[in-house]
């Protein structure tokens, strides 16, 4: 079996084996260190003994040679060691650690350890006697007073500690393991649920909302902020989705029109024949529809293309009074005929950061829009304003305005505001694509309008391209 | 003046060698990339209107290995893509124009005689159609010996269409030469301009000399509309 890379376990492995190794570790050394105690205490303990039992057997008030206590085998044992380091009193012991000896200063008291072959422990202690004592059974000076210990009852009890920790360890694992899957399956199930209900909506369901099992409050915090994040996408999706299918369906509906002139001439001119000139005025037409339509998908594609977050646009430091006089220039005949007056108060030295035709793209489709809507003997006024590291290119018209409810539609593509003239030439798209060039630049479109006041168009240009993306990203999510 | 179009799909290539050869030109038609790159080595054409999305060798190689080879006739690209990018890297390999599909065949028209279109120090100082004169230099406009004002702007179209005496020119190129609005305004602002124009250079009682073309654009010449 192939193991997975650790990047995609699950959350619950990931979470148990690290629950259960912490848990490990802190038991593994809290044993260590209580194991390192009692073996130190035990050593301390026994060394206490031997000194004890030297010094008393040096006081005469324990018999070298007997056992401290004489019936117990665990008692240190005492001997007589002399200046060559024999054995002159106590048994020599069978198995026991050869004899101690020197050097001692006064009256210190030596340890040593010995480990007999058969992996026995011995703990030995001596001191000099003072004043030196003669054996009563023998010619040799007893120089030395040895204690020793066996220590097997300490390395039993060490022993034994060490297998229960073996046993304790492994058991203490596993309990572990079993309770940190247990909480984390707990935490989980609603992330799970979560899951469940996220993996069956659809576009229907955009509308709905999430409607999680169980009760709200049994949803730990962290998921139920998930499942608030989640919902707001859902919103905002659906949102767009709304858009979209109105889009798609609004274009159908723009698109049949045309198509339906161009399929009633054809069909009409074609029922009798007819002379060049009824042909010619039918091509004609037809050549008239075919310009609409294409006007239609250039506009579309455009639109797209402005919203596609990873379209680029080449920009260049433009002079706003050239850009603005260029339009207005454009413009002008179309207002004379329209009875409407173009006033352009713009100083001579500002500069905007865009793209040229697209600048004046925006700013022919406010102009025009504004000329159109303004009643002959109005007039519409183009200024400009720098503000919080934008330039400001502001339209403003004396036309009927538009009523408050209105307003935040007017950038959506094909809206008409209720109140508005049926006779107007434009596309439906022209404020949209504003829109779109504003969303290209980083900027802003923004109307202000009030019934019988007018409208204000306010372009935002950003100076600092760095802003653009970032810009364009909440651009994108708020709607202007 | 022979005219290579390289297009591969036929009923295009063959309106347009249509359209091309009735306004005069010679046109010849291959319809794909290798052969396209094989013709134009022929030194009897003057322009190449070519697709750029072909089988084999696509447009922008096309024009590269053309460039390549010091090959300097002045290419148009046709292309249903409209990217800016795709714009850039055609002009960038060499491309003298380019234009996205669908386009009014007016448009091709008035580019393809802009890019064979003598140097502008061959244009003549001065027109005359009809009784109408303008003065380049003094930018003076008389009509039967009376003098007209005009506008800079009005100017400007009055010369820009007279330089192209009989040719419709669409509006959308009116208005990208003449006011360098490169975009389709969605306004009838050219025919308002056009009508101011006319209004000026020709006065009551005159001939009609600024002619609508339905559904394609604008021509200034002394033949009328029905022709």
């Amino acid at each position: 079996m192939k193991l997975l890379p650790v990047g995609s376990w699950s959350l619950s492995a990931r979470v148990t084996i690290w629950y259960s190794a912490t848990v490990l570790l802190l038991l593994g050394a809290s044993a260590l260190v209580q194991y390192r105690t009692l073996a130190s205490d035990l050593a301390t303990e026994d060394d206490q003994q031997l000194r004890e039992t030297v010094a008393a057997a040096n006081r005469g008030t324990i018999g070298v040679g007997e056992s401290t206590t004489s019936t117990s085998l665990i008692g240190p044992r005492i001997r007589g060691i002399d200046g060559r380091c024999n054995v002159v009193l106590g048994q020599p012991r069978v198995g026991g650690p050869p004899p101690l000896c020197g050097p001692t200063v006064g009256n210190e008291v030596r340890f040593r350890s010995w480990t007999s072959p058969e992996g026995r422990l011995w703990r030995t202690a001596i001191q000099r006697i003072s004043p030196p004592a003669v054996a009563h059974t023998s010619d040799n000076r007893v120089v030395w007073i040895e204690a020793t210990l066996d220590r097997w009852t300490d390395a039993d009890l060490l022993a034994g500690y060490r297998r229960k920790l073996l046993i304790l360890l492994p058991v203490a694992l596993f309990v572990s393991a079993l309770v940190g899957m247990w909480i984390v399956r707990r935490a989980l199930s609603s992330l799970r649920r979560l899951s469940n209900v996220v993996s069956t909506v659809d576009a229907e369901a955009l509308e709905r909302g999430f409607i999680l099992d169980g009760s709200l409050n049994e949803t730990p915090s962290e998921v139920s902020e998930l499942m608030s994040s989640l919902d707001g996408m859902r919103a905002r999706l659906n949102e767009q989705f709304a858009l979209l299918t109105k889009v798609s369906s609004d274009l159908a509906h723009e698109l049949r029109t045309p198509i339906h002139v161009l399929r009633q001439q054809a069909e009409v001119a074609l029922r009798k024949t007819r002379t060049a000139d009824e042909y010619r005025e039918v091509l004609a037409s037809s050549l008239e529809e075919y310009e609409s339509l294409q006007q239609m998908v250039d506009d579309i594609l455009f639109l797209a293309k402005a919203e596609n977050p990873f379209s680029r646009i080449s920009r260049t430091t433009l002079s706003v009074s050239a850009e603005i006089s260029d339009v207005a220039g454009f413009l002008e005949a179309l207002a004379l005929d329209s009875g409407v007056a173009l006033h352009v108060d713009v100083p001579s030295d500002g500069v905007v950061l865009a793209d040229r035709t697209l600048l004046r793209r925006a700013l022919v489709n406010v102009l025009s829009n504004a000329i159109r809507h303004t009643p002959r003997g109005g007039w519409v006024t183009i200024s400009t304003l720098r503000q919080n590291g934008s330039v400001i290119l502001s339209i403003a018209d004396t036309g009927p305005g538009i009523d408050r409810e209105s307003v935040p539609h007017v950038f959506e593509r094909y809206y008409r505001a209720p109140n508005a003239p049926l006779n107007t030439d434009g596309s439906g798209l022209g404020l949209a694509i504003v829109r779109g060039i504003m969303t290209l630049h980083g900027g802003t479109a923004l109307l202000d309008s009030e019934l019988g006041k007018g409208t204000i168009v306010s372009l935002a240009f950003p100076m600092q391209p760095e802003s653009y993306r970032e810009l364009q990203d909440t651009s994108i999510l708020t709607k202007v | 003046m022979k005219i290579l179009v390289i297009e591969d799909e036929p009923k295009a290539a063959a309106y347009l060698a249509q359209g091309l050869t009735e306004s005069g030109y010679a046109v010849d038609i291959v319809h794909d990339g290798p052969s396209g790159l094989e013709a134009a080595e022929n030194p009897d054409y003057g322009l190449v209107i070519s697709d750029v999305m072909m089988p084999g060798v696509d447009g922008f190689s096309m024009i590269a290995e053309m460039r390549r080879r010091g090959r300097n006739i002045p290419v148009l690209f046709v292309t249903a893509r409209n990217d800016i990018d795709a714009r850039v890297q055609g002009l960038d390999l060499g491309a003298d124009d380019y234009l996205v599909k669908p386009f009014a065949f007016a448009e091709l028209l008035a580019r393809v005689r802009a890019l064979l279109r003598r140097s502008p120090s061959d244009l003549p100082l001065s027109y005359r159609v009809a009784d109408l004169m303008v003065d380049v230099r003094t930018r003076a406009v008389e009509r039967s010996g009376r003098k007209i004002d005009l506008t800079p702007k009005e100017f400007a179209l009055l010369l820009f269409l007279i330089e192209r005496t009989g040719e419709v020119v669409p509006r959308s190129v009116i208005a990208e030469s003449v006011w360098d609005m490169h975009f389709d305004s969605g306004t009838n602002v050219i025919d308002v301009q056009v009508r101011r124009l006319r209004a000026k250079v020709e006065p009551e009682g005159s001939s009609s000399l600024i002619h609508t073309v339905r559904g394609v654009g604008y021509v200034l010449d002394e033949r009328s509309q029905a022709d």
